[in-house]
């Protein structure tokens, strides 16, 4: 019987919570906000001053001069990151054929820091831009840096789905391991956000909060940007095993849904489609899962619609299961938030801590879940959801479970 | 303004040294191009170094195989204005 989950063998992150995977789960499981006031990046003219961006990369840290100045900051954020759960799965000579190696990463944003940088050169100063502006810029990039990295051969994916991106990319990669096209499959997010125009377009979206981002509390105003990258490393069932590595949890399933509606409104019923079908995938019921990791943006209409979706998904039982949204603390980092809060999902999974949603000031009738609003909450659980809602109306919800919880399903 | 052939090809030698990623090569216009491993991402940046300095256009063909180093650099040197003949 084929089994029907991936083992996550390997994790890497860069993130304003953290630059590896430790850190960062100190931090989250904490409950420490990384939000800051964004005083060095350029503010004319915007609504707000706060956000989320990596403050302490340094690329030379991880990549000669040359390699570096090939790469785009999304890039430098997902191979970094995928260096660190490369590693931490010892797949270096572990003899897993190069074609059997997968790589999907997802980015909503696209290497726009060489395009800003070149569209000034030819705008303001009558210059060319930079040479490499395409390969570097393409959603493509980190995904193909990973695997040259990696040495991956096999299927090698960009997925961009603005919010989502991630989740596809770790849903895809679970199912290119059901499928049995790969035995290992690097999958995750970046984006990196923190430069003037892309401020800016955010700006006059009008969703961003002028304050901070309060997750399902009444007084929300909006999210606060954020940026980084998650990796993962998913692998065939055994085969962790098999090498003496340790398996950090489990990919039980999880759903791909679209509202084929508003760019920007959800409507929740394909969110509500997500959350059933990742139940469904995994072989779980809703009275399964001990945590839920919200898309929680902190906007009015994606935390009604989407406590309303948990809601209907878990009936009667939804108040015994705590729900928390990570942008709280990290913000949202787009086309990495799914991993990111992945991330978190699996470490809530390891340490038996349900991590808080910071900020919260006043319940909302119409977002009546209960959202960890003092803090880390000790709580130990065997399986947990983590939910991406993007713009566009895609809907994607991951099943997670705790190591060593993953069973053969008849 | 024109530019002297054999400084300008020194010139570019520099910027291909610059570009490559083993420091440690020697080479000359004689050395076969396999020599300095020189890549598809360090032709684009040593194209790009010469439009810039010289301030003209490098519309190299798309499918041309070099033999040698000084192959590839003549190729340049024909968008260049240049005093003196080919070496």
């Amino acid at each position: 019987m084929a089994a029907s989950w991936a083992d996550v063998t390997g994790r890497g992150v860069i993130s304003s919570s953290g630059l590896d995977i430790k850190s960062f789960e100190q931090s989250v499981l904490a409950g420490k906000s990384s939000i800051t006031e964004i005083g060095d990046y350029p503010p004319q003219g915007l609504r707000f001053n706060r956000g989320a961006p990596v403050l302490d990369f340094d690329p030379s840290r991880f990549f000669d001069e040359r390699t570096c100045n090939t790469l785009d900051p999304f890039s430098q954020f997902a191979a970094a990151a995928a260096r660190q759960a490369w590693s931490e799965a010892g797949l270096t000579d572990a003899g897993v054929p190069p074609e059997r190696v997968g790589v999907v990463i997802g980015s909503a944003n696209g290497g726009s820091h060489i395009l800003e940088a070149g569209w000034r050169r030819l705008l303001n100063e009558g210059k060319k831009p930079a040479p490499l502006s395409i390969p570097m810029s393409m959603t493509n990039a980190p995904a193909s840096r990973v695997a040259r990295e990696a040495g991956a051969q096999g299927p090698v994916l960009a997925v961009s789905t603005a919010c989502a991106s991630a989740s596809h990319a770790m849903v895809l990669g679970l199912m290119l391991i059901r499928s049995g096209l790969a035995d290992v499959v690097i999958a995750g997010g970046t984006d990196a956000c923190f430069h003037f125009g892309y401020l800016q377009i955010w700006d006059v979206l009008r969703v961003v909060s002028p304050t901070i981002c309060r997750p399902f509390s009444k007084d929300r105003q909006g999210i606060i940007l954020g940026e980084g990258a998650g990796i993962v490393v998913l692998e065939r069932p055994g085969q962790a095993a098999a090498r003496g590595a340790r398996v950090h949890g489990h990919l039980l399933g999880g759903a791909m849904t679209s509202d084929a509606g508003d760019l920007t409104r959800p409507n929740g019923i394909g969110m509500l489609s997500a959350i059933n079908g990742a139940l469904a995938d995994s072989g779980l019921a809703a009275g399964d899962i001990g945590y839920i990791n919200a898309h929680g943006t902190g906007t009015v209409a994606n935390d009604k619609l989407e406590a309303g979706a948990i809601r209907a998904a878990f009936g009667a039982g939804v108040d015994r299961v705590p729900v928390s949204s990570s942008k709280s603390m990290f913000g949202h980092a787009m086309g990495a938030s799914g991993a990111l809060e992945a991330l978190a999902t699996l470490a809530a999974l390891e340490a038996g801590i349900a991590p808080p949603t910071l900020n919260f000031n006043e319940i909302d009738p119409e977002c009546a879940l209960d959202v960890v609003p003092e803090g880390p909450r000790v709580h130990p659980m065997q399986s947990a959801l983590s939910n991406s809602f993007a713009f566009g109306g895609l809907n994607v919800t991951l099943a997670f479970g705790k190591a060593g919880t993953a069973r053969p399903r008849p | 303004m024109t530019y002297d052939r054999d400084k300008t090809a020194a010139q570019i030698l520099e910027y291909i040294r610059s570009e490559i990623q083993d420091k440690d090569i020697v080479f000359d216009l004689k050395t076969p191009i396999e020599g300095v491993k020189i890549d598809s991402i360090d032709v684009i940046h040593v194209i790009f170094k010469v439009e810039e300095v010289f301030g003209v256009a490098v519309n190299l063909p798309q499918d041309q195989k070099y033999d040698t180093v000084g192959d590839f650099v003549n190729a340049i040197l024909k968008f260049i204005p240049i005093e003196g003949k080919a070496s």
